[in-house]
């Protein structure tokens, strides 16, 4: 399960890795590259900060150490600045990134036994309360019914949601999507 | 960072420009605890950059990546980016990046207590792999 630690791979809601689209960002963009806007998005920024560094590589400074790490940090924060969830606050708004709450979500999911955390969505309501839907994946032949398994899923969940976030959730939806032995 | 604010006091003028209110902002957020870094995204990392190339021909500027700065007449709004741990409550880091800015803003410039909204763009977590069973 990879955590969402700077140098680890970052999936776009496309699917596509933003590593890939690094590698590939000399070229020309393909077929899916061209219509889809995750993509376009990451490949701009990814451009622009290109072009900026080889500008600075022209100029006598040494390379800040861990670069590419630093770069990729930028654009995933640029790619989540676009899907905010509001927390409850008393002083001035306070939002926060909907992946950033579902890295959190799904790792508390899996900190269950037999269990692996898949997708996991969080979408915010009018009364500021958030919708989680998140899909797993149980051990097949588990020593614990499937029925325990998702309720104690369902309080971890919650638990890191609320105490661990500070959202307030309205519903938490579990689907089980695969089994794996 | 562009513009700048005004405090008229016993009928004299201060204006205070809002890179100095974003770099007292940017030094208060980062100094918060749960705070792992400010995230000036794909603009912030061009910008640091840029000042690291300036630091090498001499010139020194503070750092204030990850904060926006909007100042009308006296009112000032402060936006700040920001990635937090995961061992504390992130509304309640957001609260206090919320309270220990303003009050850094206060004491530094003398202006009215600005509006501080925060973005969490990640929480960090302790890199331990979970044990499948």
């Amino acid at each position: 399960m990879a955590v969402n630690h700077a140098t680890d791979d970052y999936v776009l809601p496309c699917e596509r890795r933003l590593d890939d689209i690094w590698q590939r960002v000399g070229q020309s963009p393909d077929e899916h590259e061209q219509t889809c806007p995750h993509c376009t998005a990451a490949r701009q920024s990814l451009l622009v900060l290109r072009d900026a560094t080889r500008q600075l590589a022209e100029e006598p400074v040494p390379q800040p150490v861990g670069l590419t790490g630093r770069i990729m940090a930028a654009v995933r924060a640029d790619i989540r600045r676009n899907r905010m969830l509001p927390l409850p606050s008393a002083n001035g708004p306070v939002d926060i990134s909907e992946q950033a709450v579902a890295v959190v979500l799904r790792f508390a999911a899996d900190s269950v036994p037999g269990v692996r955390a898949r997708r996991c969505t969080v979408r915010a309501t009018d009364t500021g309360a958030v919708e989680i839907e998140l899909s797993l994946a149980l051990r097949y032949g588990g020593t614990a019914p499937a029925e325990r398994m998702l309720a104690q899923v369902r309080d971890r969940v919650a638990d890191a949601a609320e105490a661990g976030i500070g959202l307030r959730v309205a519903r938490c939806d579990l689907v089980l999507a695969d089994l794996y032995s | 960072v562009t513009g700048e604010a005004n405090v008229e006091q016993q009928g004299s003028q201060r204006v205070i420009a809002d890179s100095v209110i974003a770099s007292v902002a940017a030094h208060a957020a980062a100094h918060t605890p749960g705070v792992v870094r400010l995230e000036g995204g794909v603009a912030g990392l061009v910008h640091q950059l840029t000042r690291l190339a300036g630091r090498a021909a001499g010139r020194h500027t503070a750092p204030s990546d990850g904060v926006d700065v909007r100042s009308a007449g006296a009112v000032t709004t402060i936006h700040v980016d920001i990635v937090v741990t995961g061992d504390l409550r992130a509304a309640a880091v957001a609260a206090a990046v919320q309270h220990s800015v303003a009050t850094a803003v206060v004491a530094a410039t003398g202006l009215p207590r600005p509006v501080v909204s925060v973005s969490i763009l990640d929480i960090e977590l302790p890199v331990v792999r979970p044990v499948w069973s």
